[in-house]
């Protein structure tokens, strides 16, 4: 079977396969498929190229996928750097509020255990609400240093505004008394009414060791003579 | 006569040659699609009742035959809020089949284009949602209208749509997935495929669905996805500079 323009067609081959060689089979130019044994071999190139072309197109695409999803990444992370910002941010807000707060805290405790210097030195302390071991403890600190630096001589404690009182409100009530009694300062409870009187008879809270008085008043009154009664009478001074 | 069950792997490379062969120097996306269902339906001709090409176009860039065909279709559906000069339509593009209307995408106006306009109104046609389900482009992106999810789907051709059985497949709320059921009886349908994938540089996806007359497993039918990279090596050109239809 002859072969038409077999030298031209040959010279076609060529260029395609050194196209294809150089990966250039995108734009390389399809081969004209005749009907004879050298039209064979034009069509099995062409199948190549295409072959080549399909596979290239594979791969941008699948390249462009990837640029995709790593730009969906970036801006997941950009996404997630903004919103761990955003928290901290939060977090230095939720920090001062939570300082502010411990302010308010410290300063509401400190409101809640008025002292008030009701004579020569006698103080009363009107305690209000419930005595846990932390309100215990200021009381304690705030009496003490009270006691150290105004030459207190007796404190009253009362307890009109106290809801209950527990065991563990008398035991915490008796360890105020006694190092008030340390530093040399002679303790009263008033306050306590007919209610909580009860409670503590129920409950079995001993307080038979600290001295009590129905009102303030009265626990006033006691100091005062106490005062009187263990400072040296006029005539006694300088003697 | 060749049939799908029997085609082998080299029968595969053979017929994705002849694809990009026949597509190669259309002057049109339309001429392209046009020979594509042409050579899988003249390929198997026992199995195949029905291969048509889509192909997402933007609604003011319709050739003035599917513009009026999607009016109509707006018209009728209340959609007409919801589209915009850029809402992409799944137009028809290519079409071979038993029937002599089914040559002509011109004669298939009731299947023309449909406007990709709302999610709940792809969402009630089963089969559409589902193969933009399983060809990786989804329905969420259509109520934002970012159409990037295209570039995001490049790549993952490797969707493939499957029905094996049109008279019985039934979606996630017990909808037949092919709705025609009066298509399917009339004409014995049994496995509906579809193949897709996006254009690099576009926001064109490309689709093709196929009805069979006979049932095909699912492994046969998956060497047929390469196909679709093959038109669009032929037809990327065209797509990019809008020479979709054939006026």
């Amino acid at each position: 079977m002859p072969i038409d323009d077999l030298e031209q067609r040959l010279h076609r081959i060529v260029s395609a396969l050194n196209a294809i060689s150089a990966g250039e089979y995108v734009t390389a130019h399809t081969l004209e498929e005749r009907d004879d044994l050298l039209g064979q071999v034009e069509r099995s190139v062409n199948d190549v190229m295409m072959d080549l072309q399909t596979f290239d197109l594979s791969n941008r695409e699948k390249n462009a996928s990837l640029e995709a999803q790593q730009r969906a990444i970036s801006e997941k992370l950009a996404t997630i750097a903004q919103q761990g910002e955003t928290l901290r941010v939060q977090e230095a807000e939720l920090e001062a509020k939570l300082a502010t707060i411990d302010r308010q805290r410290l300063a509401i405790r400190a409101l809640t255990i008025p002292v008030l210097e009701v004579d020569d030195g006698i103080i009363a302390l009107p305690i209000v609400g419930v005595v846990d071991s932390t309100r215990a403890s200021d009381l304690t600190t705030t009496l003490l240093t009270y006691i150290a630096t105004r030459g207190v001589r007796c404190v009253i404690l009362d307890l009109t505004g106290v809801e209950l009182i527990d065991t563990s409100t008398a035991d915490h009530l008796l360890k105020v008394e006694r190092a008030a009694s340390l530093m040399g300062a002679r303790c009263v409870l008033t306050g306590i009414g007919p209610d909580i009187a009860q409670t503590m008879v129920a409950l079995g809270v001993d307080l038979s060791q600290l001295r009590t008085l129905s009102t303030m008043k009265e626990g006033l009154r006691d100091s005062r003579s106490f005062i009187r009664e263990s400072s040296p009478r006029e005539g006694e001074r300088g003697r | 006569m060749t049939a799908i069950n029997d085609f082998s792997s080299q029968d595969h490379t053979s017929l994705a040659r002849e694809v990009q062969r026949r597509t190669r120097g259309a002057l049109s996306l339309e001429g392209a699609a046009q020979a594509f269902t042409k050579v899988l339906y003249e390929t198997f001709p026992d199995d195949i009742l029905l291969a048509r090409v889509f192909v997402t176009v933007p609604y003011v860039k319709l050739s003035a035959d599917v513009r009026a065909a999607v009016d109509g279709l707006i018209q009728k559906t209340g959609i007409g809020d919801r589209m915009r000069d850029d809402t992409p339509v799944l137009s028809l593009i290519g079409t071979t089949g038993t029937e002599a209307p089914w040559n002509d995408r011109k004669r298939s106006a009731g299947h023309a284009g449909i406007p990709l306009a709302t999610s709940d109104f792809i969402d009630a046609i089963p089969m559409v949602a589902r193969l933009l389900r399983e060809l990786g482009v989804g329905l969420d992106w259509i109520d934002t209208g970012d159409t990037s999810i295209v570039a995001r789907s490049l790549g993952s051709s490797s969707g493939l749509f499957y029905v094996q059985d049109a008279g019985v497949a039934v979606d996630h709320l017990r909808r037949k997935i092919i709705a025609a059921q009066d298509f399917v009886k009339q004409y014995d349908v049994k496995t509906v495929f579809g193949l897709g994938g996006g254009y690099l540089e576009t926001s064109s996806f490309l689709a093709s669905i196929v009805f069979c007359r006979t049932e095909i497993e699912r492994g046969k039918i998956e060497p047929f996805m390469g196909l679709i990279n093959r038109i669009k090596v032929s037809t990327s050109e065209l797509v990019k500079q809008g020479r979709l239809f054939t006026h």
